[in-house]
């Protein structure tokens, strides 16, 4: 069984959610068939600009076959459309406009894909937002798998995706949240879908002492973990932890780790070390009282999941639902919307000191059940082999004609967000559901 | 703070966040919101009383800085706005076309003249005209152009006619708001002036309001600090007096002593007599004491007579009795004829004094009362602490002589 991962981007230093979870799903799938990855020569996701050169080349014993992006995104163009077909009626050609200028723009790789599809059993596509994505489900939509890691922003609300959505022969879903809200965009309760989420390499035995040592780290802390940028809700998190540090009796430092956008605020009891590698990054999280996800918009948290695979409660923003969703259905974390959820929330941690260790027991408990390296590769084999079994299905609905395509009668993107279902799903996996 | 009654076994992370929820709802029943926090945060402290801060030159200052006050301004009336209601358009009138401008096309216009053998010719070649085109409708059409025309001249004139009656109207009405609006921009010149006035008079007020408060608060500080000097005071003389009931008594127990000194019935005859002062006597040595004096135990030198004739004098010191009245009891006895005026409640050992000069056969039990009554006051005198032993000036006591 030969199988395509398609991707935006690729490589050791790519830490991004999506890459990362790709590079992780060809690595581990590596084990039970050929894979092959295709992506592009960009490593910045901002601009694409092509820093490799095309050709093959193996990462982790896995084949990468670059393809060069056309141009480079214009950050303007970008944002103008993105208003446009976000905010306001437009057409479908605006919306191919928008994902032309949103990139990476590769027409071959996805000629690449039209001509060799034959090759691979199955392609998975990786994040269905991107160029490399939409045209290549549609140029080898019989042999697609899409990972769509999508988020609750407004992309999902716009008129090119649910026919992907429709057309591939699988999905495999990051949360039930996730797919929730692709189901309420595209209707497509036809295709066959299973919530994976993604594994992580978590070491046994993290030094959690080394950590502290190595950074002289004392008292207690919580550390967050990723980019330091507004859109991770790290702004939020600042103001609420200073608000929280004026309490006398708390004794909690806060610990970055990651890549700042964002100055840091000069406070005593916030400490940013950086980017860190895994080793210390682990380090860090044994050595936390609790992890804090501050994100508004998560399609599948690996710093979460690892934070329970590692026995550490969770604090995160309630009003992103996969977060929150986890939460309830791991019992192994708690929530917050406002200052006074925060504050409360992490003060009921800090004191209620069984109240950690309880809560980290049941997300390791969760993350073994659910997010453990042979479950997930259990999960994409069986829907190979499911999808093995079933004819398949009809070719995916065409694009509209020239003038359809030139209609300004789609809804704006906004719209069609806030009309889908909210909220986490309820239903608990784990023990409580199958 | 409460802990969570969830059971470290059985976590649910929305029993858990239920609770926080409810816990902050409480709190904020308790707790001021932001805005009341922000106002609490915003208000001034007021500054403790304190004696610093007054000032010496503050009567001085009040009175320079006394309200001034302003006449009332007087704002003139503004001039009857007398337009009255706009004039109604006229009816209109019936039209009066000029006769140069009345014409009238009928079907013989086209042949008149004043030339008769031409209107002859016209009337002959008429039906040729006829022939040729059908004049007709441009007599008709003529026609009702020149009633039309009549027609719309009329209207135009009498419109004309009525705007511009209309427009002086308007012209008188626009003079008179004119004259109105310069009115009332004097009149706001006025008020304008008056505020300035009123500002004035309020920046005066408030200068003045502070004063009142600094006056107010040093009041306040007066009283203060004179209610604790009364209460300091009260508690001094309360101290005092309750001394002086003290050295009352100290000298009443002394002076009982200094009249009672005389060991026989000699020197109680004498002790009421005035006497030259004495050198005091030389210590006697103590093993001349010890015998000649009586017993340091009390118990063992009194018999029942002395208790009961001590509970008598006590008695006596509770009634009141002054220490005058009681060294006053001597010399009555020296000069019988006016009693003394405490006499009536003099205790028995005023009786005792007194027997000598009352009763002369009674010499005997009085030198035996006496002699008992000296045993019990030197008694009473070892009893005292060394420090309230008063200086013995002569060998009758402390008192000196009445001169």
């Amino acid at each position: 069984m030969k199988i395509a991962v398609v991707v935006q981007r690729y490589g050791h230093a790519i830490n991004g959610g999506a890459e990362l979870h790709a590079r992780y799903i060809a690595e581990h799938l590596a084990r039970h068939a050929d894979v092959e990855v295709l992506t592009t020569c960009a490593t910045d996701y901002v601009t694409w600009r092509n820093d490799v050169p095309p050709g093959v080349e193996t990462v982790n014993g896995v084949p990468v076959r670059r393809f060069p992006v056309r141009h480079e995104r214009d950050p303007r163009t970008f944002g103008v459309r993105s208003h446009h077909v976000f905010e306001h009626p437009h057409s479908l050609a605006d919306e191919l406009k928008w994902l032309d200028s949103e990139g990476p723009t590769s027409p071959k790789l996805v000629a690449y894909l039209r001509r060799n599809q034959t090759s691979y059993e199955y392609c998975i596509f990786v994040s269905y937002r991107y160029y490399h994505a939409y045209h290549g489900v549609r140029a080898a939509a019989s042999r697609a798998v899409l990972v769509p890691t999508a988020e609750r922003d407004a992309a999902i609300g716009l008129a090119l995706f649910p026919p992907i959505f429709r057309g591939v022969r699988a999905l495999m879903y990051n949360s039930h949240e996730e797919r929730a809200m692709i189901q309420g965009v595209s209707a497509n309760h036809d295709v066959p879908g299973v919530v994976v989420g993604i594994g992580s390499a978590v070491p046994s035995s993290p030094q959690a002492a080394r950590f502290r040592q190595k950074f002289d780290i004392r008292g207690p802390f919580a550390v967050y973990v990723g980019r330091i940028d507004e859109n991770k809700g790290c702004k939020e998190l600042f103001e609420f932890f200073k608000g929280y540090a004026q309490d006398p009796a708390s004794r909690l430092s806060l610990v970055l780790i990651g890549n700042s956008l964002l100055p840091i605020p000069n406070h005593p009891r916030v400490h940013h070390l950086g980017f860190l590698d895994d080793a210390d990054k682990f380090d860090a999280m044994a050595a936390a009282d609790l992890l804090i996800m501050p994100s508004y918009f998560e399609s599948l948290s690996m710093v979460a999941l690892e934070a329970w695979a590692l026995g550490r409660p969770v604090l995160a923003n309630g009003r992103c639902d996969v977060l929150k969703g986890q939460c309830i259905r791991s019992n192994a974390g708690l929530y917050y919307e406002t200052f006074d959820e925060f504050k409360e929330t992490l003060r009921t941690i800090e004191r209620n000191k069984w109240l950690g260790p309880a809560l980290g027991h049941n997300g390791r408990q969760f993350f073994r059940e659910h997010y453990d390296w042979p479950v997930i590769e259990k999960k994409y084999l069986d829907m190979f082999a499911r999808l093995s079994a079933e004819p398949a299905p009809a070719a995916i609905e065409p694009l509209p004609g020239w003038f359809a395509r030139r209609r300004r009668e789609i809804r704006p993107a906004i719209a069609v967000l806030a009309a889908l279902p909210t909220g986490p799903a309820v239903a608990r996996d784990g023990r409580r559901t199958a | 703070m409460s802990d969570f009654n969830v059971r470290s076994d059985s976590i649910d992370v929305e029993q858990i966040m239920e609770q926080i929820r409810a816990r902050i709802r409480e709190k904020r029943g308790v707790d001021y919101t932001e805005q009341q926090l922000r106002e609490l945060a915003a208000v001034k402290l007021e500054k403790m009383i304190d004696p610093r801060g007054l000032r010496s030159d503050l009567i001085e200052q009040f009175r320079k800085r006394r309200p001034t006050v302003y006449p009332p301004l007087e704002l003139p009336e503004l001039p009857a706005f007398d337009a009255g209601p706009m004039t109604p358009l006229p009816p209109s009138e019936p039209l009066r076309v000029s006769s140069d401008l009345m014409y009238s096309f009928e079907t013989e216009s086209i042949y008149t003249t004043h030339r008769a053998p031409l209107r002859f010719i016209r009337k002959l070649l008429n039906p040729l005209l006829k022939l040729l085109f059908n004049p007709n409708p441009i007599i008709d059409a003529l026609h009702r152009q020149g009633r039309l025309n009549h027609l719309l001249l009329e209207y135009a004139s009498d419109r004309d006619r009525r705007l511009v009656d209309r427009d002086r109207d308007v012209v008188h009405r626009d003079t008179q708001i004119v004259e109105r609006n310069q009115a009332i921009a004097a009149r706001d010149r006025l008020i304008v002036e008056r505020d300035n006035v009123r500002e004035i008079e309020r920046v005066d007020r408030r200068e003045m309001d502070a004063l009142y408060y600094e006056i107010i608060h040093n009041l306040v500080f007066e009283l203060t600090r004179l209610g604790i000097e009364n209460k300091n005071l009260t508690m001094r003389v309360e101290s005092l007096t309750g001394r002086l009931e003290f050295n009352e008594r100290r000298a009443r127990a002394l002076e009982s002593v200094v009249v009672y000194k005389p060991g026989d019935g000699d020197a109680g005859r004498d002790a009421g007599r005035p006497s030259p002062p004495q050198p005091p006597p030389p210590a006697p040595p103590a093993a001349a004491a010890g015998a000649a004096a009586p017993s340091p135990t009390p118990g063992a030198a009194e018999g029942p007579g002395q208790r009961s004739r001590r509970r008598r004098r006590r008695r006596g010191r509770r009634g009141g009795q002054p220490a005058a009245a009681i060294m006053g009891a001597p010399s009555s006895a020296a000069s019988p004829a006016p009693p003394a005026p405490s006499s009536g409640s003099s205790p028995p050992a005023d009786a005792a004094a007194a027997a000598p000069a009352t009763s002369a056969p009674d010499a005997a039990a009085a030198r035996d009362a006496a002699a008992a009554h000296h045993e019990t006051a030197e008694s009473v005198e070892r009893a005292l602490p060394p420090e309230a032993q008063p200086s013995e000036g002569g060998s009758g006591g402390g008192r000196p002589p009445e001169q």
